[in-house]
């Protein structure tokens, strides 16, 4: 398995992060542009190019699940109306 | 073309030009982040926040229907109301897939059981089961008033996700704060780009499952009437 994505995919181990020790002041409150990146062992590129495939993906698979349901939905509507009795008698 | 067409089309067209904007502010316009805050992976912040501030939004949406739906039960409403819950549990989606990506590097976890974090996973889960039980529960005046009271109550939770970090603390940034250290010039204005988009994709998702449901309510309408003449 190549390094970087073993890396992504590492059970962390407990010295990573101390979850519920965040008291406030230790947080980070502010977000400085550098100059220079530093080496990271996981892939930021991967992160990223990840959290925005799968924005991409559920957002259009949303827009495109609901286009099919209303395309049915217009089916369904028009064959009803067919159907529907007009001055009592049905067509 | 009628106006409502005309002013979907425009939404549309609104919608795509915002989220290529926040693609070009993201990766052309502000600088890259400090390691502490994840490096290069902070560019998942610029959709990251607006995604959960649209699921706020449509959280609202939903709850403002319910109520009105409570007092006075119209299908528009019942469609407004079901549309904010399912709108929420998608931008709710966005946001529980992105931040542990972005937290993985700025924290070296995909997950921890963060205030914030914990809450929001609640009210992710509240949105879910409306949606589910919409589903399949009856079509009855009973169950709607039911799931409208849920999705009343469920946008209680907003609040204290908002305000979590601050009252209980946890590994969340708080940048976004009168007292915070804030964020870099150019880093605001893709923020606020990321806002404009997520408000568009967010109406142009509601406009489309309102319609779904209306269409849905259509569809029983006639139904029922067939029904009925066959009956008689």
């Amino acid at each position: 398995m190549p390094n970087s994505l073993w890396s992504v995919l590492a059970t962390p181990t407990a010295t990573e992060v101390k979850a519920g020790d965040g008291a406030a002041s230790d947080r980070t409150d502010q977000f400085v542009a550098v100059t220079g990146a530093e080496s990271e062992q996981v892939s930021a590129s991967a992160m990223v190019l990840g959290a925005y495939g799968l924005f991409w993906l559920i957002v259009f698979a949303m827009v495109a699940m609901t286009y099919r349901s209303q395309a049915k939905l217009l089916v369904r509507i028009a064959d009803l109306e067919k159907r529907l009795p007009r001055d009592g008698v049905p067509s | 073309m009628s106006s409502s067409r005309f002013a979907f089309l425009g939404l549309c067209v609104a919608t795509a030009l915002s989220l290529g904007a926040l693609l070009f502010a993201t990766f052309f316009h502000a600088p890259m982040a400090q390691i502490a805050a994840g490096g290069f992976a902070q560019k998942i912040f610029y959709f990251h926040v607006p995604a959960a501030y649209a699921m706020y939004l449509s959280g609202v949406v939903s709850m403002v229907a319910s109520a009105t739906y409570l007092f006075r039960a119209t299908p528009t409403r019942d469609a407004w109301a079901k549309a904010g819950a399912e709108c929420a549990v998608l931008f709710g989606a966005i946001v529980l897939t992105s931040g542990p990506l972005w937290a993985k590097k700025a924290w070296g976890v995909y997950w921890t059981w963060d205030p914030r974090l914990t809450t929001l996973l609640l009210s992710v889960l509240i949105y879910t089961s409306i949606v589910l039980l919409r589903e399949f529960v009856g079509e009855g005046d009973a169950e709607r008033r039911f799931l409208a009271a849920m999705g009343v109550l469920g946008t209680v939770n907003l609040p204290i996700i908002h305000l979590s970090v601050r009252k209980w603390g946890g590994n969340h940034p708080t940048v976004i704060t009168r007292g915070g250290g804030g964020i870099a010039p150019e880093m605001r204005t893709a923020l606020l780009i990321g806002f404009v988009a997520m408000t568009l994709l967010a109406a142009l998702l509601l406009w489309l499952r309102v319609r779904k449901a209306m269409l849905e309510h259509a569809v029983d309408v006639l139904e029922h009437r067939i029904s009925d003449f066959s009956e008689e």
